[in-house]
This record gives structure tokens, C-alpha cells and sequence, in this order.
């Protein structure tokens, strides 16, 4: 059994590692000097082998995303300021909004890195509620919207009746929620 | 002078013998939450993650830690050497003590639970069991969620489920893991097809410590890679399967040695144990590929050694858990030096 540093050769190995790169494990036996330094240089690379699997989707993707992506570089997120720039150098997202404002991009990250872009595990009580209401909401103010153009007053006073209604639910909803 | 044992460390989940017990040490669960209309921790101000602290941290009192034995830290009220023993105990991940501003940990009695405030998400939910339990330890983590979102309103999408700030935990935000002990798949080299099959199947494998971290004392943290477009159920039965079959590979490789290469095996484990006993200072992955050996020199009954659990005796030599026992100033000689000791102690050598 060699007892020497992997690295020097020179003075005893009393640090020893297993390596995993890729599929491939490898153990090394290191004196401290070289494990130090080592240290230093793994560090920085583990650092870097974490974004790339992330990002992977956009260089992996088809010609007309990779455009989308260029031009997507200079979206920034109205909510927190953070730009799809930030997003590829550092892997996280700012806020809730950053997933509508790179909306597709991210599809595109979410489709090679879960293989999946649609939730089916659980769905909490409220948020279901709440985000259904207001799913309702937004259909009903666009067939407002329809009816007052088409000069349907009548039919358009019931369905204010109705916004009414749910934004009154909601309101309740967000006060319960902050109690 | 005699000197005292250090003291036990970390909840029981790793004193405990569970199913799959030597071979897996231990399953986690880790939930993924953000309050809505707040930034996520790393795009927030200082008033944000104290608003998003004081939030959390109020349901976890209300409707978790009823019992009242749920302990509180606010990050930058404690020691350095603390936050690392923390992450040394896997209470928190090394990530945390990097910024402590805003942040917090909520630590159950003794239980495995905890709920970490303001790291990479608003909410990280963790319980951890002894063994191979990962429908165990999801329900635990599920049902703190549950408690804490008749208090909270979760960021929540319809079509991407819980918001996380990674894109890596979206939807679900469920990442279960299991920590094993592989010497014999490290040993033959066999660990390399292992490792293979497993990034196939959407596993990530990585060291003792998490993301980031290398492997010491062949002990791996698998865990799933997709927490989006799949139930939490899936999630955890696919890795109980999973684990199934890596536990059988690492048997195999186990009754492979006793049977063609038994010389090598009491070799190296007497080996082992002969440096723990005469060492008199030892580094700690040194120490930790040590105690991998002579663990599988007791599981394969070559050595006279009692039992003892690799994870307990890991964490309890590990550089900060060793400093704070020795007064919190102690230089890396001298917690090289009292590392030798404790081993000896630790393994009733």
C-alpha cells in the first residue's frame, strides 16, 4: 500500500478522497499541502458544474429558442429587477413573477432539467380556491369587456353583479389571510 | 487526564437501527415553500426577510411547535462554530452560514424536524428518519406544510405548483434523499455503474454534506432530480425502489469480497482498525474512511469491534462539533489530536 501523496509523491498522504466525476469514482490519497490546494480548485468547480445543468436547455435547445434566449437576456422582471441575465449566471430566480416574465425561456430550462412543465403533486387549500376565483374574475372581465362593446348593457350589469360578487370573496379571502 | 466523552450529537434519528439498517443510514425529506407577494430570500431587502422571518416563524409557534419544545435560533445571534455544527448535524446546509442576515432555524425535540427560514426559499421544511423510511419522513414534512399553510399563503402557481427560487425545485418542491454506506461498491469498483444507472434514472448522487460536497467515508446522499410534473407519492416510492436496489448491489459486492477476495477485506479492515487504535492524531476524512472500514469489518463480522453508527461517530469528530468540545479556540492540531481520542472512545476501543 503506497503511503506517498497521489500529487507530490514526496510527503505521506493523510487525506483521502473519492472523487466522482461524471460516472467515473476515483480515490486519491493527498499529503495536506496538496489537499489545500486541491481544495482551492474544487471548490471553484464545483461552483461551475452546478449552473450548466441548469442552463443546458438553452444551449441544447433548437435554433429559433436560441434567439428568443439572446433577446431574452435583456428581459428583466418588472416586480424584483432581476434579468434572465442574472437568472443564467446564477441559477435562482428572484420572485414569483420571474416565472411569467421568462415565461417561455424558462419552459424551455424546466423541460430538459424536470422533464416536466406542469404540476401535479399538491395543491394547498387556499392558494386552490383563491387562484380559481380569480381565474374566474378575469374571464368574467373579458366577457364584460364583450358586452359593453356590443352595447349589451343589460347582460353587462349581471356580470358586474357577479365580478362583484368574487372580488368581494377574494377580499375576504386576503383579509383571513393576513389576520 | 481523563478526559469526558464528547457529548452525543444531532436528534435520535441517528442513534436509531432502522429498515435497511447498516447499509442505509437514513431518509430524508426536504419541502421547498415562498410566501406570496414577497421577493425570494436572494432578491429581498433586510426588511423583507425580517417580514418573511416574523411570518414563518409565528406559524411554526402556532401551529407546529404546540408542544412548546421546538427550539428557535435567529442565524446571526449564534457562533460560527455553532451554524457549522448545525450543517455538520444536517440541520442546515453549508449555504446558510454563508449570510446569516434574516435568517432562522426552528429545530423539534429531538425528532428529526426542522423548518430553515430564508436560505435558498422562505421555507425549507426537513424531517429526517432513521433507515429506509421515505413515506415516514415525507409525512412528517407534508404535515408541517399543511399546519403552516392554514397561517401562510404560499407562492403557488396552477401550472407550476409551489414557486421556488431554483427552477431545480419547482412545482413540488419535494426532494427526498437517502443517506447510504457503499464500501463494498467502492472497494470493487463497481460504484461507477451504480452511479450511472442512477443519474439514468433522474437521481442525483453526491457526497456526506450535500450538493457541492465531495465523498468521504463512502458515504452517499442520493435524492431525486425532477420535483415537477410528478406526485409526491411517486417521488418517494421511486426512491424507496431505488434504494432497494442499490442497497442489494452493495450486498452483492459485500458477499463478492467475503467469497473471492476475503484476504483483501480483513486486510484492509484490520488495517483500519489498527490505525484507529494507534493514531494519535488524525484529519477528518482521513478519520472518516477509517471508520467506513472498520464499520464494514463489524457488518461483515471480521472484526471484535461492538456496533456503532457511522453517522453519529462522523458527526461527532467533525471539525466543529471537536472545537466546541474543546472550548471553542482550539487550533486544527490539537482538534486532530482530540479527534484520535474520541474515535477510540466513540468505538469503545
Amino acid at each position: 500500500m503506497n503511503i506517498f501523496c497521489d500529487e507530490c509523491k514526496k510527503n505521506i498522504a493523510t487525506v483521502f478522497l473519492t472523487k466522482i466525476s461524471g460516472n467515473e469514482v476515483s480515490k486519491v490519497q493527498l499529503c495536506e499541502d496538496c489537499a489545500a490546494r486541491m481544495e482551492e480548485t474544487t471548490e471553484a468547480a464545483n461552483l461551475l458544474a452546478f449552473l450548466p445543468q441548469i442552463l443546458s436547455g438553452l444551449q441544447a435547445a433548437e435554433e429559433p429558442l436560441v434567439e428568443d434566449v439572446l433577446s431574452s437576456d435583456l428581459v428583466i422582471c418588472e416586480f424584483c429587477g432581476t434579468s434572465f441575465n442574472d437568472f443564467q449566471k446564477m441559477g435562482f430566480l428572484g420572485c414569483a413573477g420571474c416565472y411569467e416574465v421568462f415565461g417561455d425561456s424558462l419552459d424551455g430550462v424546466l423541460l430538459d432539467f424536470q422533464e416536466a412543465t406542469e404540476h401535479i403533486g399538491k395543491i394547498p387549500g387556499k392558494a386552490s380556491e383563491g387562484a380559481r376565483l380569480r381565474k374566474r374574475l378575469l374571464e368574467l372581465e373579458r366577457y364584460l369587456e364583450r358586452q359593453i362593446a356590443e352595447e349589451e348593457y343589460e347582460a353587462a350589469a349581471a356580470v358586474r353583479d357577479q365580478i362583484k360578487e368574487i372580488e368581494g370573496k377574494l377580499e375576504m379571502e386576503a383579509e383571513s389571510g393576513t389576520e | 487526564m481523563a478526559r469526558s466523552k464528547a457529548p452525543a450529537p444531532g436528534a435520535d434519528w441517528m442513534r436509531e437501527k432502522g429498515p435497511g439498517y447498516p447499509l442505509v443510514i437514513s431518509s430524508r425529506a426536504r419541502i421547498a415553500r415562498n410566501l406570496e407577494g414577497l421577493p425570494f430570500p436572494i432578491a429581498a431587502d433586510e426588511e423583507d426577510l425580517e417580514r418573511a422571518r416574523g411570518m414563518v416563524l409565528e406559524a411554526v409557534s402556532r401551529r407546529v411547535a404546540e408542544d412548546r419544545d421546538w427550539q428557535i435560533s435567529f442565524a446571526e445571534e449564534l457562533s460560527r462554530n455553532k451554524l457549522e455544527m448545525m450543517a455538520e448535524e444536517h440541520l442546515t446546509c453549508a449555504a446558510f452560514s454563508d449570510r446569516v442576515g434574516g435568517r432562522a432555524l426552528a429545530v423539534g425535540p429531538n425528532d428529526g424536524r426542522s423548518v430553515m427560514v430564508n436560505e435558498e426559499d422562505h421555507v425549507r421544511i426537513q424531517a429526517v428518519v432513521s433507515g429506509a423510511q421515505f413515506m415516514k419522513a415525507w409525512k412528517a414534512a407534508d404535515e408541517i406544510d399543511t399546519a403552516l399553510e392554514t397561517e401562510i399563503q404560499y407562492s403557488y402557481d396552477q401550472r407550476l405548483g409551489f414557486l421556488t427560487s431554483s427552477p431545480s425545485n419547482v412545482g413540488t418542491g419535494l426532494r427526498v434523499s437517502a443517506m447510504l454506506h457503499l464500501p463494498a461498491l467502492v472497494i470493487t469498483g463497481e460504484i461507477g455503474k451504480t452511479i450511472s444507472a442512477l443519474a439514468q434514472a433522474g437521481i442525483y448522487v453526491r457526497g456526506l454534506y450535500g450538493e457541492g460536497s465531495g465523498v468521504a467515508g463512502n458515504i452517499f446522499q442520493i435524492s431525486n432530480r425532477q420535483t415537477l410534473g410528478r406526485t409526491e407519492e411517486f417521488i418517494v416510492s421511486n426512491m424507496d425502489m431505488i434504494v432497494r436496489q442499490v442497497v442489494d448491489n452493495e450486498r452483492t459486492a459485500r458477499k463478492m469480497m467475503l467469497r473471492e477476495a476475503e484476504l483483501d477485506l480483513t486486510d484492509r479492515v484490520h488495517r483500519s482498525l489498527g490505525v484507529v487504535e494507534r493514531c494519535r492524531r488524525v484529519c477528518y476524512y482521513e478519520a472518516l474512511e477509517l471508520i467506513s472500514l472498520v464499520k464494514l469489518g463489524v457488518d461483515t463480522e471480521v472484526l471484535p469491534v461492538s456496533d456503532f453508527n457511522i453517522l453519529e461517530v462522523g458527526v461527532a469528530i467533525g471539525p466543529y462539533h471537536l472545537r466546541e468540545f474543546l472550548g471553542g479556540e482550539a487550533g486544527e492540531e490539537e482538534v486532530d489530536r482530540e479527534r484520535s481520542v474520541q474515535l477510540r472512545r466513540m468505538l469503545d476501543l
